[in-house]
């Protein structure tokens, strides 16, 4: 694995790791990654993207940052706190650590089992002593998944997100295609905006008939 | 920030890391009455709706119904934290829940009203739907962080269910003869309930002029375009001159809150401080 560089937006303080080159792990252009993320941050504010300097604390944060991949969504276990882009920050000071997160949902119950799942798995690496803030703004969003999760998830079973074309107050309106994480028709139906939890609405293919879990677009 | 060891060992107590702004102690004190009340309104029509699950009239809208309860409990969470930390007085989320009076419940009367059958809960719904999604967009812009970032938090939750309640308000008044019997029967029941949103309390207008919440106006005019629009399509008649009912906002109260908190505190004022 080539060696991470460490992104900070002055803005949201949210770290983005991006491989040499402009190249994240999965390949992806590093504008590619960055824009969707900018595009949701504030209110039209242009936000300031710096490269953190390199200090003393870097590798350990870096570390952790790794560390944060490997605790998953109970929910969906494909896809790890880093993945689903609720991890915000890490600060560390000596053995202590902050790691900063942010809401999917707001009545989403898996948040405080990730929390509690954050400190067990730092605790385990050595760090003593570890907390878990929250933060509300800005608000998440699915652009804030990263490329390689929605990938996972759609290997999973799960239809990733999808760039509504149409007002989400548009009445009985179809938002979006979604396309069948089985066998790929884009020939699906929506069943329910709500599904099995907050995060995902109900489809269901027309072509191979497999009822499967839209995970929505949250702007 | 970095807390002390103490805090780290509550793993269910979120921390925010948004400071608490420096309010004068009486405006302080008015930020927190009225974030108690925006809390006790989605908690009350939280708890109503978590009362539909398992008895939805099928199994999808059940689970619509269970998740806009689980997205109301989620944003009644943020406010009763925030309100606990703007009183400082060492009370909790579950305390503001669980151990306050009727005469204390700040929501207004709609919110408490039972969930009747299905036209009552969506008509219920859909009211209270129109007013929280456009009154959330202005609150995000609120000179109050924390409020701006709960409501921005929320607004995205919301735009689901303004859509969901609205499309079931179209389909049950343009549906069947019974359903359409049903819807109007709802709009009688509840249309007296739908004008506290916009009548401002003492509360209101001071916070109003310290510009921390929004004008509730425009915030109307949008609500009644909207209602408008979804009856006409629905077939349904928006009632004219309809006498308003009030008092929620002040601690007034129909008889129906009061058995809705008997059933919600129940366990805590029998078992003080139980945790499962």
């Amino acid at each position: 694995m080539p060696l991470l560089r460490s992104w900070k937006c002055t803005e949201t303080g949210c770290y983005k790791h991006i491989a040499p080159l402009g190249l994240r792990r999965n390949g992806a252009p590093a504008q590619e990654i960055l824009t969707p993320l900018l595009g949701g941050v504030g209110m039209g504010k242009a936000p300031v993207v710096s490269i953190v300097p390199l200090n003393r604390n870097l590798n350990k944060e870096e570390k952790i940052w790794q560390y944060l991949e490997d605790v998953y969504d109970p929910e969906i276990p494909v896809l790890s706190v880093v993945d689903l882009g609720v991890v915000r920050n890490v600060q560390l000071q000596d053995d202590k650590v902050l790691v900063t997160i942010t809401p999917t949902y707001s009545g989403c119950p898996a948040m405080n089992t990730i929390a509690t799942e954050i400190r067990l798995k730092l605790l385990g690496e050595g760090f003593k002593e570890v907390a878990v803030d929250t933060q509300l703004s800005p608000a998440w969003t699915t652009d804030w998944l990263s490329e390689a999760g929605k990938e996972k998830l759609e290997a999973y079973g799960i239809a990733p997100p999808v760039e509504p074309t149409g007002n989400v107050n548009a009445l009985f309106g179809k938002d979006v295609t979604v396309r069948c994480p089985l066998c790929k028709s884009e020939n699906t139906k929506l069943i329910s905006q709500f599904g099995s939890t907050s995060c995902k609405a109900l489809y269901q293919c027309q072509e191979c008939l497999e009822p499967f879990d839209y995970f929505k677009c949250l702007k | 920030m970095m807390h002390n060891t103490e805090n780290t060992h509550h793993l269910q107590e979120p921390h925010f890391n948004t400071p608490l702004q420096d309010y004068a102690p009486e405006v302080r004190q008015l930020v927190l009455d009225y974030t108690l009340q925006l809390a006790d309104t989605s908690f009350i029509l939280g708890h109503r709706l978590s009362e539909w699950c398992g008895h939805g009239p099928i199994l999808e809208q059940d689970l619509a119904i269970s998740n806009i309860a689980l997205d109301l409990i989620g944003e009644t969470r943020s406010l009763y934290q925030y309100a606990a930390e703007l009183e400082g007085k060492g009370r909790t989320e579950d305390d503001l829940a669980y151990l306050r009076d009727a005469v204390e419940y700040k929501n207004p009367l709609l919110v408490e009203q039972p969930n009747g059958d299905f036209a009552d809960t969506i008509l219920r719904q859909f009211i209270f739907d129109t007013f929280h999604y456009f009154f959330l967009q202005q609150l995000q812009h609120s000179s109050d962080l924390r409020l701006a970032a709960i409501a921005a938090k929320s607004l995205k939750e919301a735009s689901y269910h303004i859509k969901w309640s609205s499309e079931w308000v179209i389909r049950l008044g343009d549906g069947t003869e019974e359903s359409k019997r049903r819807m109007e029967k709802a709009v009688d029941n509840l249309w007296p309930f739908s004008g506290e949103f916009f009548q401002i309390t003492e509360t209101e207008k001071r916070l109003l002029e310290q510009g921390i919440i929004p004008d509730y106006a425009p915030i109307k005019q949008q609500w009644d375009e909207h209602v408008t629009k979804v009856f006409d399509e629905a077939t349904l008649t928006v009632p004219q001159n309809v006498w308003m009912q009030k008092g929620g906002k002040e601690g007034r109260h129909t008889e129906h809150l009061g058995y809705v908190l008997a059933e919600l505190q129940y366990l805590q004022r029998a078992y003080p401080g139980l945790e499962w």
